[in-house]
């Protein structure tokens, strides 16, 4: 509110800014009502989520039950120095990477794709049935979900593996493989994921104006042109919103996924922050250096965010802000 | 605009309202206090086995009823199995400041709550003359070593004193195949073999194996009989004066070996590493595996439905389970227990309402009496059971219909006493109990127990074995799976005690061992 008025000088700022806030205080009496019905969301927002922000300070300090937060003796970095002064952190540190990274490279076109195919299915019952059947595994919870893969992949139970021995094979130790347990962590995503992300791509479809694909056939458009032409800009935005907010989300590689379906085998690649902080404060009660990770990686996140939406927009797009 | 203004004013009116009970929210309670008719109002956290324990109606609670006569109190207890979520939940209440009068914690949880000061001295509290009962179960010397750093703000609830260790094998099976139940780990490989080899289950296919275990995702489980067989018993030892962590023992070499050599000719079951929990019985029980180890007293009984041997039968009616100790020649085939669950106060609590501390503690002495241990663990006499002398017959029926079906809300209640009527003096008889079952139990609980290390241990303060124990476990699945040897354990475990902070952990637990007055050496 107050930039232009820095930029000016003396008196012609002061009235410019009493004038700015007269006009403010006018436009807030007159919509008086609702500031006030507005008030208690806001309220809300201030004191759980704002408020407990300030929280992040025990990050800072050895965190004392009784003494509290504010209390309890600070001492300054040590908590992250622990951090990353423990073996292995940069193995989990990479891994988070990694499999955020897959997850949202491989996890993000499935979604766009379903709904793409979703959209040209003209025929109702058929769009439904399939629809149904594909957003279905978003309801599984992982444990059933790792169950099912278990079930599959099993060295000895498992179906594929039957399938094997009977085929004259070897069998295979899927789950216990270093090299195939990101693939196996990013397809059972995508198994479970998929038809619950095409529902958002899905309604943002249905909001394209229908007279542009009437206009686009007048003008001989095949299905192809109006896909690119029409369908593929109309989603473009919800596309990048939702690229922006994974991004956010990298330091997060989906821990219940990772913990249910990990195994001492495949430490190498697949432990990641979550499961190693999960590891420390199960055995040891620490709230500061959990809090230490959690406000090491929502920087990161930050950070990320900021970024990809100032990338959004350079190329046009038109960000989450 | 008349509806829209009433709306605020209704808007406002509540929270005005809610303030109001917010800014006094200490005051109701008192009022409450008088409202109960002078009864102290007690509010416990305690544990239960299942998840699925509910307690029942007012009237049909029969423990409540009782306690709260006798003590002229108002008791309020919330429950939950243990867990990483209770853990969660009883952070967030001390943290709070909103403690439980009294509450039962890990033992590793006390201890960072005792450092964190939150607790109450129990010096006043907790001695044999308020305690009585309590002490017939468990040893002051006990309650000594349970201390954290010489303080008393701890004491372990009673704690079972039978293990019922023992490896399990399928007796109808041996049968078949003209075998002798093993004596020794040699036998034992030879009967797993011929488990996988020669067909035990008469189907014409090669699919069942010698053993089952479960590995969790993690490594070695401590199922293996390799672990026994190189002398290595239960999780902590202590051997010719020298502290022992048995997971990271240099004979772990071997351990792995004969491991390696055990998958290798595939009589293991190839699902054992990533098997969780009891998954390893589950395969038991579906007729692929001949033996099992296993911890729990009930497993083969006829008289538990969901028994090993009961799950068996219904897949093949021959199925006929027995105990085993193929060690004979190891001094134990496990360890003695340990004190786990501590009970606790709130160092709040104890300074402002000293008289909630005494009433809780005469109730948990109570509990431990030969009444409150009858009426937690089996119901009312004449109703849920007989008694004659010192002999209590169980009466199944009605407690399954009066107890079991109610939520089976002893679970709640027994939360303080193992089931082991003997410290009474008592015997108690199960009518569904078989004769097998008596043996069984007899059997088991005379396999031989090397004393345990003591004194519960827990890495002092800046240490954590977090990080250890998952490369450990890492380092352990390399060799078992990649390396296919256990040659390169030595190198490993040096890296283990220094990097992973091995040394100055299992160092920390041989002085806390010393503090107890036994001599052990360093940890090397």
């Amino acid at each position: 509110m107050t930039r232009h008025a820095a930029t000016e000088t003396g008196m012609d700022a002061l009235t410019h800014k009493q004038t700015k806030l007269a006009r403010l205080a006018r436009r807030v009496y007159r919509y008086r009502w609702y500031y006030l019905m507005m008030l208690p969301g806001l309220v809300y927002f201030l004191i759980y989520h704002y408020l407990p922000m300030v929280g992040v300070v025990i990050a800072f300090k050895d965190f004392n039950l009784i003494k509290g937060i504010w209390h309890s003796p600070w001492v300054g970095l040590k908590h992250f120095e622990e951090i990353f002064t423990s073996p292995d952190i940069y193995r989990t540190i990479r891994n988070t990477l990694m499999i955020s990274t897959y997850r949202i490279i491989f996890g993000m076109l499935p979604d766009l794709l379903l709904a793409l195919i979703l959209n040209e299915i003209r025929v109702r019952w058929f769009k439904r049935t399939v629809q149904t059947i594909t957003y279905g595994p978003y309801f599984l919870s992982w444990v059933i979900v790792y169950a099912l893969a278990f079930s599959f992949l099993a060295p000895e139970s498992g179906l594929v593996n039957t399938l094997l021995r009977h085929l004259g094979m070897n069998p295979i130790d899927f789950l216990t493989n270093q090299e195939y347990f990101r693939t196996i962590l990013v397809t059972t995503d995508i198994w479970k994921n998929t038809g619950f992300g095409a529902v958002i791509y899905l309604a943002s479809l249905a909001a394209i104006n229908p007279q542009l694909y009437e206009a686009a056939v007048v003008d001989g458009a095949g299905r192809w042109r109006q896909l690119w032409h029409i369908t593929l800009p109309g989603i473009r935005n919800v596309f990048l919103l939702l690229l922006i907010l994974r991004i956010g989300h990298i330091m997060d590689a989906g821990f219940e996924q990772v913990y249910i379906f990990l195994n001492a085998r495949v430490y190498e690649t697949g432990d990641i922050i979550d499961t190693w902080v999960f590891r420390r404060g199960l055995e040891n009660l620490e709230f500061s250096m959990a809090t230490a990770v959690g406000f090491f990686k929502g920087v990161v996140g930050l950070v990320l965010v900021i970024g990809a939406n100032k990338l959004a927009k350079r190329f046009g797009g038109s960000g989450i802000w | 605009m008349k509806v829209q203004r009433l709306a605020i004013w209704l808007l406002i009116f509540t929270l005005v309202l809610s303030g109001c009970s917010f800014i006094t929210g200490e005051k109701p309670s008192e009022n409450e206090k008088g409202g109960s008719g002078g009864k102290l109002e007690l509010k416990w956290f305690t544990m239960v086995d299942q998840a699925t324990t509910v307690l029942p109606d007012v009237q049909n609670d029969f423990v409540k009823k009782k306690i709260e006569e006798k003590f002229n109190v108002k008791l309020t207890i919330e429950f939950m199995p243990f867990g990483p979520d209770r853990d969660n939940q009883l952070n967030v209440k001390v943290a709070s400041g909103d403690a439980p009068d009294m509450f039962l914690s890990t033992g590793i949880m006390s201890q960072t709550l005792a450092l964190n000061g939150v607790l109450a001295d129990l010096t006043p509290f907790v001695s044999p003359k308020t305690m009585p009962n309590y002490f017939k179960w468990v040893k002051e010397e006990e309650l000594k070593r349970y201390a954290i750093q010489n303080q008393f703000v701890r004491a372990p609830i009673p704690f079972a004193r039978n293990v019922y260790r023992s490896y399990y094998i399928r007796k109808d099976w041996l049968d078949k195949l003209g075998l002798q139940v093993p004596t020794n780990y040699d036998e034992m490989i030879n009967v797993m073999r011929a488990f996988t080899n020669n067909d035990p289950d008469g189907n014409g296919k090669k699919d069942t194996y010698g053993m089952s275990a479960s590995g969790n995702g993690k490594g070695l489980s401590i199922d293996l009989p390799q672990y026994l067989h190189n002398g290595l018993i239960g999780m902590f030892m202590i051997e010719n004066g020298k502290f022992i962590d048995v997971q990271s023992d240099p004979r772990v070499e071997n351990v792995i070996d004969e491991t390696v050599q055990m998958i290798k000719e595939g009589i293991l079951d190839p699902d054992w590493y990533l098997n969780e929990g009891e998954a390893h019985i589950d395969r038991a029980a579906q007729g692929k595996v001949g033996i099992v180890a296993s911890h729990t007293r009930d497993l083969i009984w006829d008289a538990n439905p969901q028994s090993l041997q009961n799950k068996s039968k219904a897949i093949d009616p021959k199925a006929d389970w027995i105990p085993f100790n193929p060690f004979k020649d190891q001094p134990g085939i496990w360890t003695e227990t340990l004190p786990e669950t501590a009970f606790l106060f709130p160092k709040s609590v104890a300074e402002n309402e000293p008289e909630k501390v005494k009433r809780s503690v005469q109730i948990l002495d109570w509990l431990a009496s030969e009444e409150g241990y009858l009426l937690t663990h089996y119901g009312v006499e004449g109703k849920h059971y007989t008694r004659s002398g010192n002999k209590i017959t169980l009466k199944p029926d009605a407690i399954q219909k009066e107890i079991v079906e109610k939520g089976n809300f002893l679970d709640v209640y027994d939360f303080f006493t193992p089931a082991e009527p003997e410290v009474l003096g008592l015997e108690v008889i199960d009518p569904r109990m078989t004769e097998r079952d008596r043996k069984i139990d007899e059997t088991v609980k005379s396999y031989p127990k090397i004393p345990s290390i003591g004194t519960n241990v827990a890495p002092p303060k800046g240490l954590n074995l977090a990080d250890f124990r998952a490369k450990m476990h890492e380092y352990h699945s390399k060799m078992l799976f990649d390396e296919k040897s256990g040659k390169n354990w030595p190198k490993y475990r040096q890296e283990l005690m220094t990097k992973y902070k091995g040394q100055d952990v299992f160092q920390a637990y041989v002085e806390q061992v010393r503090a107890t007055g036994t001599k052990v050496e360093d940890f090397k």
